[in-house]
């Protein structure tokens, strides 16, 4: 479980948080959701320390992560796995070797169980047969899943993802947060994912918190996203034009 | 940004770069593998441009030398002395900071454009210590061996020139090679292409890591990192020339 408390955050001067509190549930799939701009990326970079807060705690099961000494903070690392926008895959490895890479440098395995571990790894997000490719030959929505691969490698506890959907065809993005869903369930990780994917909000929202201009606007979850009465939450789902005229 | 800013950043990026390895065994492969592309990546341009220095040093040096009391064998001298003494070290070092130095920002740059680096520190690793010190190390080893193959490819390049125009006989080029010899002008030069290895890999890293924004600022990073990499270049040469020669 992670638990934000009073967490703030300023740039230049410019408050980007304020006041955030928030817990994200183990077992679970936890939605930032929000417009762009709202803060939600600054939030899920804050929760992972990739920059620094100027206020609040972000607890990892109670170690409050910001205050750890950079050994503990490295102990708590390891236990995460991040799938970013972009993917981040190392250019020059192959899909194995990008998927092997937090083995090599944390583990002690030997190479037969490194490569089983990659098997399992790339079987898992059906990828096996491309293994010996390189991140430039494959697709969009392939290096998405190795990155996913790669973020499972290492078996964390926390799973992130910043807009694990964004320059996907649909199918494509229904397909990442399924399997999002399923690892999230088989590990029993607390998975975080930044969003403003309409089908991902029905889709995988167990928990969904919705921010607005850096604030913690609205905490629910897909079941009654649909039916809230909260008006700035109806005007961001329902400015899609299929939820709006099929609610006419 | 200010020039204090810029030296408190770099020195802190440099203290980050050499902080503890996550993994030896992984280190030494990066090594290798930098200092083979870095290194003998840089080899043909290197030498290209020994070569032709040499041979253009050795053909300027015989059409000033028209006094019938200068010996020709000092042509020879005047173009080894300027091979090692500032051509091998120098001005390779500026040949190497436009291909070396471009390259190491633009691939830093792209990498924290494109996720990379963050995607290294989530995982726990150092990664400026993780991705610049095998290319800070592993130039800083290959360039001694650049630089004497430099010297003797400047100075075939000047044997060569003379011998092909006629400017002067093989016998009186080879003799103004051995004459007066200075040992100590090959590790001034050695020491000095140490040196200056060391900036055109640590400033553009320092560059393109600390890139924000996408493929524009890569791109400026990569010429910034070009420009102040030789402006070192030339400063240190002023400072190393003062300290070991004077």
């Amino acid at each position: 479980m992670i638990t934000v408390i009073d967490l703030h955050k300023e740039f230049a001067g410019r408050t980007v948080l304020e006041s955030v509190t928030v817990e994200f549930e183990k077992g679970k799939t936890n939605l930032i959701i929000g417009q762009s701009g709202s803060g939600k990326t600054v939030l899920l970079k804050s929760i992972v320390a990739l920059h620094n807060i100027d206020g609040g705690s972000v607890l990892y099961n109670g170690r409050d992560f910001h205050k750890l000494n950079k050994r503990k903070q490295k102990d708590v690392r390891r236990e995460m796995g991040m799938l970013f926008q972009g993917s981040a895959l190392f250019d020059s490895y192959t899909v194995a070797d990008n998927v092997r890479f937090p083995l090599d440098v944390f583990t002690n395995q030997s190479k037969k169980e490194k490569m089983k571990r990659v098997e399992f790894c790339l079987d898992r997000v059906n990828l096996k047969e491309a293994d010996h490719l390189l991140p430039s030959e494959i697709s969009g929505g392939m290096q998405k899943r190795v990155a996913i691969a790669r973020a499972i490698s290492m078996n964390p506890k926390y799973l992130f993802c910043d807009e694990p959907n964004s320059g996907l065809d649909p199918k494509t993005a229904v397909l990442i947060d399924e399997l999002l869903m399923e690892l999230t369930h088989e590990f029993g990780m607390t998975t975080i994912v930044n969003t403003h994917d309409l089908n991902s909000m029905v889709g995988i929202g167990e928990k969904i918190v919705f921010i607005q201009k850096g604030q913690v606007e609205w905490v629910g979850s897909k079941d009654n996203l649909l039916q809230t009465d909260n008006k700035i939450v109806k005007d961001f789902i329902y400015s899609s034009k299929i939820l709006h005229d099929s609610s006419i | 940004m200010g020039l204090f800013f810029h030296i408190g950043r770099y020195s802190s990026f440099i203290f980050k770069v050499f902080g503890k390895p996550e993994r030896f065994n992984i280190y030494f492969t990066n090594f290798f593998r930098e200092a083979w592309s870095l290194g003998i990546g840089s080899l043909g341009i290197v030498v290209i441009i020994s070569f032709f220095m040499g041979a253009v040093v050795t053909l300027q040096t015989a059409y000033n030398f028209e006094s019938p009391i200068i010996p020709l064998y000092l042509i020879g001298l005047t173009a080894r002395d300027s091979m090692l003494l500032e051509f091998s070290s120098t001005i390779v070092a500026l040949i190497l900071a436009g291909k070396v130095g471009s390259n190491i920002a633009s691939e830093m740059g792209t990498m924290r454009v494109t996720e990379q680096i963050d995607a290294l520190e989530i995982m726990g690793i150092n990664p400026a210590a993780f991705l610049v010190r095998p290319k800070i190390l592993g130039m800083i080893f290959i360039v001694p061996f650049l630089t004497v193959i430099s010297m003797f490819i400047g100075m075939v390049g000047g044997f060569l020139a003379s011998v092909g125009t006629g400017v002067l006989s093989a016998h009186d080029y080879i003799y103004g090679l051995h004459y007066a010899f200075i040992p100590w002008y090959v590790f001034y030069s050695l020491i000095k292409s140490v040196v200056f290895a060391f900036l055109y890999t640590s400033v553009p890293a320092y560059f393109g890591y600390h890139v924000k924004g996408g493929a524009l600022e890569v791109g400026k990073a990569s010429t910034r990192a070009v420009v102040i990499s030789s402006i070192l270049i030339l400063i240190f040469n002023l400072i190393l020339t003062q300290l070991l020669l004077a």
